[in-house]
């Protein structure tokens, strides 16, 4: 999916999960690695002593990870994408994958992977996903960053973005409907009674079944989930947006985990598959952009 | 005419079906399955000037059971093969094979008796550490295997390519649901644990190695890998292809007449 062709100032409306930016490249030069020593305070050997970082196995001094996380948000705002509607970052959670050295040539790609109205202003949560990546695509840090943003008009009656809020229970309750109106989901369940969680990033919901019928969607149920898939935002909008629901290849490839009763996760794999429908079909009803 | 022979392979019945006259073709068939994966192939290739050779490995389709039960060394199926085509008094045929039948066309040409003249292995590579055997060991107990047939349906729908129409990857996946779940899971085993890295350095036939970019079974950079450790070795990537190229491609008969002939022309050269 590509970005919208203006990318001045983005409201909330704006965006759709599964949206993608790639920024430019920024090279990394010895001025950023000193100047981010003298910025943080931090001059660790691995920063500053060459012969003692490649005795480490690296390339060479190490620039700070966290600079990394700086720059993530230096080329978003070369992009202007939020220029000036952004309000606040909500949180940040980063993994350090491979080393940034002096010399390296890097980019960002954000991918949208949530949108939630604010209930208390006229603003919206953006979930969303970076990749920073050196020019040959190697992959040095991952993470996720809310945002507040801007809306540009009033919450409408009907709020569309509840159809990628995954695993909350008003994006549950919406996709109820679907797996019911689906033969396959109720014969897939018609001999099951138990529960099954789902969980998205942080948010989890439980839909407890009993013979092919929902009995209840919640985000605890009196006796909890036989067992809960699992995986990222990431995960989920990629999968809800795939030209095909591949939910298995992914499950093998370890985009998507399962924990409680690996009996009953294997029993229910069916309805999974076309829950992944629903949920591809939920998505779907979004509005194009 | 396509014909059909109950061979005797270690005091077992082996079976086999053969067309045509010409370049003689041995082609090994996928974890579970049996030489029904190759019907087009076997009907089309022989007037493209082939002796087209598909048996059933022991344990599948008409194929008896191997003696000693559920076979879990691809090496045991090499050997097999090898007694098979000296029954049929093949010379030096052609292999092509998928998935663990591509294991196996290696395994041939590094070792043994059938040198192959010339090896196109599909969908596999030398090694293959992504399944847990103690898992695959598990769920040879049924208890611990529920809904094997809807996940094997479904799991066969993950692994074709993207380029498949929605209808024929269902014929592939029901193809699949008709397997042995202990057969099946003995040659995954077999997959796992079949390890050829130190063997690629024996093969000196020509060879191709084929892998499709949407198999979730495979590591491409690690069938390059395998490519890269055999003498003058081909690799190729298959955008909107899964694990079963030769379900998959269309006019798949012709593309392997395509691939033998380069590698028939590099055995020339050589």
């Amino acid at each position: 999916m590509s970005a919208p062709s203006s990318t001045a100032g983005l409201f909330f409306e704006d965006f759709r999960v599964g949206q993608t930016f790639i920024s430019g490249l920024r090279s990394v030069t010895q001025e950023d690695l000193d100047d981010f020593i003298r910025l943080s305070g931090d001059g660790g050997a691995i920063h500053q002593d060459a012969d003692y970082a490649r005795s480490m196995g690296f390339e060479g001094p190490v620039v700070h990870g966290p600079f990394g996380v700086a720059i993530v948000f230096g080329l978003l705002f070369e992009q202007r994408l939020v220029e000036p509607t952004a309000i606040a970052m909500l949180d940040l959670q980063w993994r350090f994958v491979g080393a940034v050295v002096v010399g390296d040539r890097l980019r960002s790609t954000m991918t949208i992977t949530r949108r939630r109205r604010s209930t208390s202003r006229q603003a919206g949560v953006l979930g969303r996903h970076f990749i920073l990546a050196k020019e040959d695509g190697t992959v040095v840090q991952e993470g996720s960053s809310a945002l507040l943003v801007q809306a540009r008009d009033a919450a409408p009656s009907v709020d569309t973005a509840i159809c990628t809020d995954f695993c909350t229970v008003p994006w549950a309750r919406a996709l109820e409907p679907l797996l019911l109106a689906d033969a396959r989901f109720t014969a897939a369940t018609s001999s099951y009674d138990g529960t099954i969680g789902l969980s998205c990033g942080r948010e989890t919901v439980q839909l407890r079944i009993y013979r092919g019928r929902i009995l209840e969607v919640g985000r605890s149920t009196p006796s909890g989930p036989s067992f809960t898939l699992h995986g990222s935002e990431l995960a989920w909008t990629e999968l809800a947006r795939a030209d095909r629901n591949d939910f298995i290849a992914r499950t093998s490839k370890g985009a998507f985990s399962m924990s409680g009763s690996a009996y009953e996760y294997l029993r229910m794999n069916k309805a999974l598959v076309v829950l992944w429908d629903a949920v591809r079909a939920l998505a779907a009803q979004e509005p194009v952009i | 005419m396509i014909q059909s022979h109950y061979l005797e392979v270690d005091g077992a019945i082996g079976f086999v079906e053969t067309c045509g006259s010409g370049i003689p073709l041995l082609c090994i068939h996928t974890a579970g399955q049996s030489g029904v994966q190759w019907r087009q192939v076997l009907r089309e290739l022989p007037d493209l000037g082939y002796h087209v050779v598909v048996p059933d490995l022991p344990g599948h389709g008409r194929s008896d059971n191997a003696a000693a039960g559920p076979v879990v060394d691809l090496s045991e199926y090499a050997d097999w093969l090898a007694q098979l085509t000296a029954e049929l008094g093949l010379d030096r045929p052609l292999v092509v094979g998928c998935s663990i039948g591509g294991k196996i066309a290696l395994d041939i040409a590094a070792r043994g008796p059938i040198r192959p003249r010339a090896v196109v292995a599909m969908a596999a590579d030398a090694y293959n550490p992504q399944l847990s055997v103690t898992g695959l060991q598990r769920s040879l107990e049924d208890a611990a295997a529920p809904s094997r047939a809807d996940r094997t349906f479904f799991g066969t729908l993950s692994s074709v390519g993207r380029h498949l129409p929605q209808e024929q990857a269902a014929v592939v996946a029901a193809m699949h649901r008709r397997e042995d779940p202990v057969i099946s899971t003995s040659d995954l085993i077999g997959w796992r644990t079949h390890d050829l890295r130190e063997q690629l350095a024996d093969i000196n036939c020509p060879v191709r190695l084929v892998a499709g970019g949407d198999d979730f079974w495979l590591d491409p950079t690690a069938v390059a890998w395998a490519a890269s450790q055999i003498r003058g070795a081909e690799f190729e990537l298959m955008d909107g292809v899964g694990h079963y190229p030769m379900e998959e491609i269309p006019e798949f008969p012709q593309q392997l007449h395509r691939w033998f002939g380069k590698l028939l022309a590099k055995e020339r050269t050589a």
